[in-house]
């Protein structure tokens, strides 16, 4: 095993990695440009976040904060090349792929549709944002060298695994007689990111002064532009996911638009008969739920339907993030409220609305609603299990080493 | 518990324990900021003697 592991690691190294000899099938041009563009505006959404997030702490912390955004795009973008693309995408078993893309080797600049090396790039830009959203429930006290190595460990052992699952024809292809549906993420990238960060939030504690001091955020416009930039960026998330300038990217481009209008509308209405006032940092993470809750359904189920889901999304988001703060748990940003709940409903609502009877796409019936539940319970299990094995790997790690 | 930052970093902020800086400062602009008072002394030393040098 060890002489493979070496060659093929020599093997990688000496010829780049990259299949650049190999004689290249010119692929769609148009779908190829869509695909370029929507790289660039997923990685964007770090940055994003790293607004959205940094706006959201204290000022002492503004930098440690915005710097866990930042590092996923160093820490994760390497661990994609070197082992997570092909745990994600190579020919494998159920549960994950084998080493034929480890270190990039056979990644080809051809492809019928795009190029291969473009959709590692997409799907990088997704491995990269999932470990960063992480980082939302642990803030203003996680050690940043203790969060680094949690999110490349994570990024590979959980993320690349379950993207299998999900896009890599593994588990979720069948289940229960149905494929789990899940056009741009809600499992893979927000209940898995969201379930992480409970987890996570549980094992570091809650920050010294949570519960006795307010810990306001310092600098609300930051986070009003980050959720700009996220719902910017997430025009690429899910109209990328489609892998065209076609039908299905104008039609997730469009729910993308829809979903987050309805959650803003619901909020702020919730936020004014209950509070007395439309806060921004509501209306911040009102986009975030919106843009959450569609993600599985975009490209999948009709506008009229993307309203719907973010509609619903939104009262146990809402709810939930009001109960939150009243209680011990400081999930500081609250991954789980938004990302969690916001992907749990709309994963479960897109096994409803993705039927031709509410104008979807396919003739689905109670058994792809019994599909979303398995696929959202295994992917919560996934996560939790994982999360706590690496958080204490990391936790024993350091015990050892300082 | 090696997860989290000790509490003297948590109160002060993780900004200047983790990364020697600060997001916003009433000075001359974002400046590394030394963590201990030897690395202070440390700093001093090793830019006097630059200055030094150069005259």
């Amino acid at each position: 095993m060890k002489k493979y592991l070496a060659t093929l690691i020599a093997l990688s190294l000496t010829s780049g990695g990259l299949a650049l000899a190999q004689e290249v099938v010119e692929p769609n041009a148009a779908n190829t440009a869509w695909m370029l563009i929507s790289t660039a505006l997923v990685l964007f959404m770090v940055i994003g976040l790293a607004f959205f997030y940094g706006g959201l702490v204290r000022r002492k912390n503004a930098l440690n904060t915005m710097m866990m955004s930042f590092i996923a795009l160093g820490v994760v973008g390497i661990t994609w090349a070197v082992i997570g693309y092909s745990l994600a995408y190579a020919e494998g078993n159920q549960f994950f792929g084998y080493l034929g893309y480890f270190m990039m080797n056979n990644i080809g600049l051809g492809g019928e549709n795009i190029p291969q090396i473009l959709d590692f790039a997409f799907q990088g830009t997704f491995a990269i944002i999932t470990a960063a959203l992480i980082s939302g429930a642990i803030v203003e006290r996680m050690r940043f060298s203790a969060y680094m190595l949690f999110i490349t460990i994570w990024s590979v052992l959980i993320y690349a695994v379950m993207a299998k699952w999900v896009w890599g024809g593994g588990l979720f292809h069948d289940l229960a007689g149905n494929k789990a549906i899940d056009f741009a993420g809600g499992t893979v990238v927000h209940i898995n990111a969201a379930i992480a960060a409970l987890v996570l939030a549980l094992m570091v504690g809650k920050r010294k002064d949570f519960g006795q001091k307010a810990m306001l955020p310092h600098q609300v416009p930051f986070t009003l532009l980050g959720a700009g930039i996220l719902w910017f960026g997430w025009f690429g998330f899910n109209g990328g996911s489609a892998y065209g300038a076609n039908s299905i990217a104008a039609l997730a481009l469009t729910n993308t638009m829809l979903a987050p209008a309805a959650t803003i509308a619901l909020w702020a209405t919730l936020d004014f008969f209950r509070t007395g006032k439309v806060t921004a940092v509501g209306l911040a993470t009102a986009v975030v739920v919106g843009l959450v809750a569609i993600t599985p359904a975009a490209g999948v189920v009709s506008p009229i339907s993307a309203i719907l889901i973010g509609l619903i999304a939104t009262i146990p988001c809402y709810f939930f993030i009001a109960w939150r703060v009243r209680t011990g748990l400081d999930d500081s940003l609250d991954v789980f409220g938004a990302h969690g709940l916001g992907g749990i409903t709309g994963s479960l609502l897109t096994g409803v609305f993705v039927s031709s009877v509410w104008g979807g796409s396919v003739d689905a019936s109670v058994g792809q609603f019994i599909t979303q539940l398995l696929a959202v319970l295994i992917a919560t299990a996934y996560s939790a299990v994982g999360t706590f094995a690496i958080a204490s790997f990391v936790r024993a790690l350091y015990a050892l080493t300082c | 518990m090696p997860l989290r930052a000790d509490d003297k970093s948590e109160a002060q902020g993780l900004d200047i324990k983790s990364h020697g800086e600060e997001a916003y400062t009433d000075g001359e602009g974002a400046v590394l900021i030394p963590v201990t008072a030897s690395q202070t002394a440390k700093s001093f030393a090793t830019t006097n003697k630059a200055l030094g040098s150069k005259a």
